[in-house]
């Protein structure tokens, strides 16, 4: 009897565990260190947390379908490269380029599977390399810094009130808006309808490729928007300032609850899984596990963390 | 009789046996008993809880009450694999074999310890093994055959020797056999030659038997149990068997009006809403032409391979016509019906006769599935609103009878019947004019069936056009104004059946 009763409020589950596991963290982290609460310390879990949550959206709606964006790495680094050359040259004319260009990365991968029909894993793979090779050459293979005169166009982005800034704020106003367009819209209901069975939601009449196309289009801006939010707070950029995001962003997905196998999960996991590795990191620091060491752990998190929410009645062989 | 033999006594008895889910009794104190070399057949609507029943004889579901026991010994199984070794084997309607390996490994899937040597996999053990126990079922299937080969009653004969082969294994005195809807998806020759397999099959083991289809229960079992609402209602042995009469057990009353409502047939609009003209895909037929009237029934009838399942995918823009020319209200719409979107734009719907994959998504509740078709007419502000989904899914349950506790239970806890009924809603919902329907009544009880018939007698004279493929020359004959009869990918005639019916042996006419 106990068995059937977790199966029936499974999906609750994936809502309630990530949000236990914060608060649980949070208390443990709270009352082993002082330092912890401090405003300072709390900017920091928050800034590491934003960064993640914005551009682990995209990857949330793509996630959904059943699908995976391997390019964001790549992406962050393409981005964050044009973000800045456009910056220096055109001051905050970047901004809306930025966005157009983050929306065409994305638009690529999603016409490439659409019109090639081959996994997402294989597409997103290939078009990273693109992407890498891109930024390598607009970059000279080198860091960019911001030219001085323009370092208001970006500012401020990280001006504090308190804890907080206005990246923060970009971060929550995106919350509000996915939330809504994951809930409450024709596409949204369709996402969650093609991961949990494409084929029902094609003989349904549904548009099955344009809600990939917009999957992978919200993953391509909300990489550039992270961007953005990565260049504001380091004021330069680097070919080799985007990989290292990609294992954490796909951590911060599936730790939130999001499964691998499409239609369960959404945007408030994310925020959760963003929260709970951006205190976990923080907590390691301060605690002082070596970095060389992190990785370990955000490996372990991800194995973990799929193997519970997977669902394998859908998956026939594991490959 | 032998003194001191419990031979009066059942060889597997279930006692009392009790199953909730949360608020669902599936099961209240049903009883059930078998003996070796009997078919026993089960019965009852949609819900009644045959499939619970089975699945409890099989460890996959635990009984919260009763008792079951075998050879007057008391048993107790926490999973199936216990109930394997107690010979009991189960074959689900969804079948357990994987298609990219060899009918052997399928065979033997998951007791490949009994084939090692020193922790190799003997492949010659395997082999031999194989070869003896479909020999002696008189299974004519070469072991090295790949299973994607095969058909669909001939995975169902892989599944029920893995079961007796297993029984063996384990020294189970009997093997017990346990068929949930087995014949479901079968054409009738196949389903002739499964009784015949299942005949032999009995002379040493004990089956159980679940259809829909009473004329199959009557002549194939030795014995029937009816369920109704989770209860015995009644068990009847060979000679007192008829369909009429498990009919009203398993209603609970008479069923009054003709089963297929011809009463309520009228005759088709004028009015040609879908035209073929020519219509050829290159895998599957050629040269199909006919006419849809507004408000008209069209049958289409025909073997697996008489290219009628193609055809129905083709109108639905699933598959193609490689040539052809089709009309829409006199509109020619030949290459601009692509996709199942764009059909359905032009007012087309399909209900696909794979419900649990293709016409629901289980795991979403039945208001999220029967709003599918029309989440943008749903949209209030730009936003689908939950309000009017929930006020248009409880006017349609209403409307069709689907029972269930509440409309945001999920799908996969239906049962058939209802399962069907919320395919049906999702497009009585959609508005749309013409829809092609695959084995509408598929999997559903005989008073769940005939809802189904009478719904589909609303639609077509509110104006709605339906193409179906029905389960059985009756229900095509006893539906169809007209009926289209297919074989190798030609249409062979159209019948007329507004002024009289045909019966069964003018349509086998034109398909043998
Ligand atoms: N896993 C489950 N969780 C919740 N309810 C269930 C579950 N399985 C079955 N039920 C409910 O138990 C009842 C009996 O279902 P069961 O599947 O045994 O019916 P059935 O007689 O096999 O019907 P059908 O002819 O449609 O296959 C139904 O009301 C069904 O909704
Ligand atoms: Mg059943």
């Amino acid at each position: 009897m106990k068995k059937i009763q977790f199966k029936k409020s499974n999906i609750d589950l994936t809502k309630l565990l990530p949000l236990v596991a914060v608060i649980t963290l949070f208390t443990f982290f709270s009352l082993r260190n002082s330092q912890f609460l401090g405003l300072y310390n709390i900017g920091n879990i928050l800034d590491f947390a934003n960064t993640y949550f914005i551009a682990g959206i995209g990857l949330t709606f793509v996630i959904l379908i059943g699908s995976i964006d391997l390019s964001i790495g790549a992406m962050i680094s393409l981005d964050t490269i044009i973000f800045i050359i456009m910056i220096n040259a055109l001051g905050f004319w970047a901004y809306p380029i930025i966005i157009v260009i983050g929306i065409a990365l994305g638009l690529f991968n999603g016409v490439v599977l659409m019109r090639l029909k081959i996994p997402s894993f294989i597409v997103t793979l290939g078009s990273s390399g693109i992407f890498m090779s891109l930024a390598l050459i607009f970059s000279g293979a080198g860091p960019i810094g911001l030219v001085p005169k323009q370092l208001h166009t970006l500012s401020f982005l990280t001006a504090r009130i308190g804890p907080f800034t206005v990246n923060h704020l970009l971060g929550l106003i995106l919350f509000i808006v996915f939330q809504i367009i994951q809930n409450k819209t024709v596409f949204g209901k369709t996402v969650y309808a093609v991961g949990h069975s494409e084929v029902t939601t094609k003989l349904s009449g549904l548009p099955i490729m344009r809600t990939k196309l917009i999957s992978f289009t919200i993953s391509g801006l909300c990489t550039a928007l992270a961007s953005i939010v990565i260049v504001s707070i380091m004021l330069s950029a680097a070919p080799s300032t985007g990989p290292p995001y990609m294992l954490l962003i796909i951590a911060t997905v599936v730790v939130g609850g999001t499964s691998l196998s499409g239609g369960i999960g959404g945007v408030y996991n994310t925020l959760l899984g963003s929260l709970l590795l951006s205190m976990l990191r923080n907590g390691m620091n301060v605690i002082g596990i070596n970095i060389y060491y992190q990785q370990i752990i955000y490996g372990a998190i991800i194995i973990a963390a799929v193997s519970l929410t997977l669902d394998r009645s859908k998956i026939k062989i594991v490959k | 009789m032998k003194i001191g033999s419990n031979s009066m006594d059942p060889f597997l008895n279930m006692v009392n046996i009790s199953k909730s889910f949360l608020d669902v009794k599936a099961l209240q104190e049903v009883n059930l008993s078998i003996n070796e070399n009997e078919i026993v057949g089960l019965v009852g609507e949609n819900g009644a809880g045959k499939s619970t029943l089975v699945k409890i004889l099989a460890g996959v579901y635990k009984a919260d009450q009763g008792k079951i026991s075998i050879d007057g010994k008391d048993i107790y199984f926490n999973n199936p694999q216990d109930a394997k070794k107690h010979g009991i084997g189960i074959v689900f309607q969804e079948q357990s074999i994987l298609n990219n390996m060899t009918v052997y490994e399928n065979l033997f899937l998951g007791q490949e310890k009994f084939f090692l040597n020193f922790g190799v996999l003997s492949k010659e053990r395997m082999l031999k093994e194989a070869c003896e126990i479909l020999a002696e079922l008189d299974i004519d299937i070469v072991p090295t055959r790949n299973a994607n080969t095969l058909s669909f009653v001939q995975r169902e004969m892989i599944e029920i020797a893995r079961n007796v082969w297993l029984a063996r294994k384990s020294n189970a005195k009997v093997p017990i056999i346990l068929l949930d809807e087995p014949t479901t998806a079968l054409e009738q020759n196949d389903i002739k030659f499964l009784f015949q397999k299942l005949n032999e099959l009995k002379k040493h083991t004990a089956i159980i038997f679940i259809s829909h289809r009473l004329e199959e229960i009557v002549t194939l079992c030795d014995r029937v149990y009816v369920l109704k609402d989770g209860k015995n209602v009644g068990c009847f042995s060979k000679d007192d068997i008829s369909e009429n009469l498990l009919r009203s057990k398993m209603v609970g009353k008479e069923l009054v009006g003709e089963f297929y409502q011809s009463s309520m047939q009228r005759k088709a609009g004028e009015k040609v809403v879908l035209e073929l003209k020519g219509c050829f895909n290159k895998h599957a037929f050629y040269d199909v032409s006919f006419q849809l009237k507004e408000g008209e029934i069209l049958s289409i009838c025909g073997t697996i391979g008489s290219g009628k399942e193609a055809l129905c995918k083709a109108i639905f823009g699933i598959t193609k016509f490689d040539s052809g020319e089709v009309y829409i209200d006199g509109v020619d719409v030949k290459g601009s019906i692509n996709s199942p979107m764009d059909a359905f734009n032009k007012g087309i719907g399909y209900i696909p006769e794979d419900r649990r994959n293709e016409g629901l998504i289980l795991n979403l509740p039945i208001f999220e599935n029967i709003t599918l078709t029309v989440l943008k007419k749903l949209k209030s502000h730009g936003m689908v609103s939950r309000k009017k989904q929930f006020e248009v899914t409880e006017k349609m349950v209403k409307k069709i009878d689907i029972r269930s506790a509440s409309i945001a239970a999920l799908c996969k806890n239906l049962s058939g019947g209802n399962q069907q009924k919320v395919v049906l809603g999702k497009w009585l919902l959609s508005g749309n004019k013409i829809l092609v329907m695959s084995h509408p009544t598929r999997g559903v009880d005989v008073g769940a069936k005939q809802q189904i018939y009478t719904l589909m007698r609303e639609m077509v004279n509110d104006g709605v056009s339906l193409i179906t493929m029905g389960d059985s020359f009756e229900e095509d004959i006893g539906l169809a104004n007209r009926i289209i009869i297919m074989k190798d990918g030609k249409i062979m005639t159209i019948i007329d059946a507004n002024e009289s019916k045909p019966t069964s042996v003018d349509l086998i006419k034109y398909i043998v």
